[in-house]
């Protein structure tokens, strides 16, 4: 995604990428507007161990979907991905 | 979410077995050989586990928008518009998808910088190395994969690059040839 984005703002394009939280500085140290997405994503992979997928996603949704609903005004496409 | 704003929407998957096909079963069960009708019942069955899990959180939330409720929620989650693969076709293969309109864009690369020079110094050692990376997946044992890396690449007769992301394997050099 962050490859994505930096193509898009090489071709004069503006784009956010919305991600967990601790992936903040990573973005940002690519000169790219970040807005956190959901918690973090470590702690998302490490709960797989132990948990049921589905039942560690569905904690998430509430997340993602407000996350994304700030991220997503004034949007004119939006590129997802379950990276 | 982007039905709510009303713009178009894309997903990008990173490899072909996330995209339901007769050819492969969902990632799940990745490791077994299943034939095409084995593999459709497993894509449903899978299906059925999806929209029972995450299908009430997902609908209360498209409620909450004023979108009407999704009867499939892996379908809704991993298949709805453009779909990209994002994926080197030579690992991809050819493979023929149970939804339409996959568009194969090849791997999407970032430009990293130069190369460590220890990994540098392998790369020119000898013949070009394969690379295998593990990215943000997490397993059970890392020792176990480090094991099973060091021995696949082994029989295959390659050099081998392993990133080994978050998978917590051993890092180093295990032998230069």
């Amino acid at each position: 995604m962050l490859a994505l984005a930096l193509d898009l703002r090489r071709r004069g394009h503006s784009a956010t990428v919305a991600a967990p939280a601790n992936f903040k500085a990573m973005v940002e140290s690519y000169g790219l507007p970040f807005s956190p997405a959901s918690a973090s994503y470590e702690r998302f992979t490490e709960e797989m161990r132990t948990r049921p997928f589905l039942e560690v996603l569905r904690d998430q949704i509430d997340a993602q979907f407000a996350g994304l609903l700030d991220a997503s005004v004034k949007t004119d496409v939006i590129v997802d991905s379950m990276l | 979410m982007a039905e709510f704003r009303g713009i178009p929407y894309s997903f990008m998957h990173p490899a072909h077995v996330f995209i339901r096909s007769d050819q492969h079963p969902p990632v799940t069960e990745a490791n077994q050989e299943m034939g095409p009708a084995a593999n459709r019942a497993a894509w449903a069955a899978r299906e059925s586990d999806w929209t029972r899990g995450l299908g009430p959180a997902l609908n209360g939330w498209r409620e909450r928008l004023n979108l009407r409720p999704v009867a499939e929620a892996q379908d809704h989650a991993l298949h709805s518009g453009q779909l990209l693969l994002a994926c080197e076709q030579m690992l991809a293969g050819n493979p023929c998808f149970a939804v339409p309109g996959v568009k194969v864009t090849g791997a999407w690369y970032l430009d990293q910088g130069t190369l460590p020079p220890e990994i540098e110094g392998f790369c020119r050692m000898g013949e070009s190395p394969l690379f295998v990376g593990f990215g943000s997946m997490r397993f059970r044992s890392a020792d176990e994969l480090s094991d099973l890396m060091i021995e696949a690449a082994t029989m295959a007769e390659v050099r081998c690059v392993i990133g080994a992301g978050w998978s917590e394997m051993p890092v180093g050099l295990v032998n230069s040839n």
